[in-house]
């Protein structure tokens, strides 16, 4: 639980868990491509976009950040119907701050003691929601269209704190839902760009402080969709 | 050619997107400053409030350990301490050899990597002040316990603040327990303009952050 970083050691600890968490989402991704194999190509899309994302609540009170840059997502959708699709869904959003505030620890028992804490507090969340979706698209395939969507999945969430030389890190699995509002407009060439609202929300999980809380944020996603002709 | 050209792109674009995220991913602590911490720990049971008097070693002592230990700034250390023992109202007494005191407050430098241990701390090495002298059976090879178990680890440098209470029983095990204790993470690692600076506003968190002590 206390680990003493230094940039060497955090930067291997952050590529390392992100290999991780990618070789999972791509795991599934790929197992999402091989169910969806008998459609013909044109009828999947895969979507790359860059996330803007503003955390609520107990995520903004933890990371003390309230917007972040720094998201990305990959998705793939495969057309069962003109206007239906199915997919799967992955993506990492970083949330950080910090804060100066004392940290109050008290026990109970024979030995019973109480001690504050006060640093430069280095907050981070790192958020990979997988997920599988559905969409139902308005408008013609041909043309511009709005479409609503349904995530569920999980969210890893792996919280973070440092602490002068200390650090503690805490990662739990929370069952998640993301509902999306969006549209897509051709471009030509089999591709689109593609913008969308969509809120992340992971049920109550144990946190690093010990109690279940829930994580919530909103992404607004900028991105471009492409299907499998536009490589041929 | 166009969309050979956007073929490309959209092959590396993944791959740039991840790379971009690894560049731009916050870093921690840009100073030395920013790593500082004050952590202070106390025993519960203890009455803080009976504490009328207490003594202050005019030495700051060392830790074991192989690290040289910086004492440049041992006056501004000691200065500080009295400065805010006595803002919270306690006297110091500057004879404790004859009149003893309600508690032994001393300062203590890490010469090593340290960890707050429960029942632990340290030995041995504190013979060096006559003023134990007042209170029979305590003297060279005793040591300090800490009634509270591990609290952190602390790096070379660090500044240790403490209340001892040498009017408890006298411990077979020679120790003699904390009731306070405080650290100030790393302060004396290095020497820097900052460091006088550091050290004084470290030492007013100490005392900020225990509202408990005084009178």
């Amino acid at each position: 639980m206390i680990e003493k970083p230094d940039d060497k050691r955090k930067l291997e600890y952050a590529m390392k868990k992100t290999t991780m968490i990618l070789t999972k989402a791509i795991s599934i991704i790929v197992l999402a491509l091989v169910l969806f194999a008998p459609l013909k190509a044109a009828d999947a899309i895969t979507i790359l976009s860059w996330n803007i994302s503003f955390p609520f609540e107990d995520t903004k009170e933890f990371s003390q950040d309230s917007e972040s840059f720094l998201g990305v997502a990959l998705e793939y959708r495969a057309f069962f119907h003109p206007n239906i699709s199915i997919g799967a869904y992955a993506g990492w959003h970083v949330f950080n701050g910090d804060t100066t505030r004392t940290i109050h620890v008290e026990t109970e028992g024979d030995n019973a003691y109480k001690a504050d804490i006060t640093g430069k507090q280095f907050r981070y969340i790192n958020s990979f929601p997988i997920m599988l979706n559905l969409h139902y698209y308005i408008g013609s395939s041909r043309g511009a269209q709005a479409y609503i969507g349904l995530g569920a999945g999980t969210m890893i969430i792996e919280e973070r704190v440092e602490l002068g030389v200390v650090a503690a890190k805490h990662t739990r699995w929370h069952i998640a839902l993301a509902p999306e509002l969006g549209f897509k407009i051709p471009l030509g060439y089999n591709l689109s760009g593609l913008a969308s609202v969509k809120y992340h929300y992971a049920f109550p999980a144990k946190r690093i402080t010990g109690e279940k809380y829930p994580h919530s944020y909103l992404s607004i996603n900028i991105g471009f969709a492409w299907d499998q002709n536009f490589f041929y | 050619m166009i969309k050979k050209t956007g073929r490309f792109i959209f092959y590396v674009l993944p791959g740039l997107l991840v790379l971009v995220m690894f560049s731009c991913y916050p870093s921690g602590p840009s100073s030395s400053g920013e790593t500082d911490v004050v952590i202070t720990a106390y025993d519960s049971q203890f009455n803080f409030g009976n504490i009328h008097t207490y003594a202050l070693p005019n030495i700051v002592f060392e830790l074991e350990g192989t690290d040289e230990v910086n004492h440049d700034f041992d006056d501004l250390i000691l200065n500080e301490i009295e400065k805010n023992m006595n803002a919270i109202g306690y006297v110091r007494e500057n004879n404790p050899l004859v009149n003893g005191a309600d508690i032994v407050v001393i300062a203590s430098i890490g010469r090593t990597d340290q960890t707050w241990v429960g029942g632990g701390g340290w030995w041995g090495w504190w013979g060096g002040w006559p003023g134990w002298g007042y209170w029979p059976g305590y003297g060279p090879g005793w040591g300090v316990w800490y009634p509270w178990p591990v609290m952190g680890t602390f790096s070379t440098g660090t500044l240790y603040v403490e209340m001892l209470d040498p009017n408890d029983s006298i411990d077979t095990d020679q120790r003699i327990p904390a009731r306070w204790a405080a650290a100030l993470n790393g302060v004396l690692s290095s020497s820097s303009d900052i460091t006088a600076q550091r050290i004084v506003s470290g030492i007013a968190q100490i005392f900020n952050q225990s509202s408990y002590l005084g009178r």
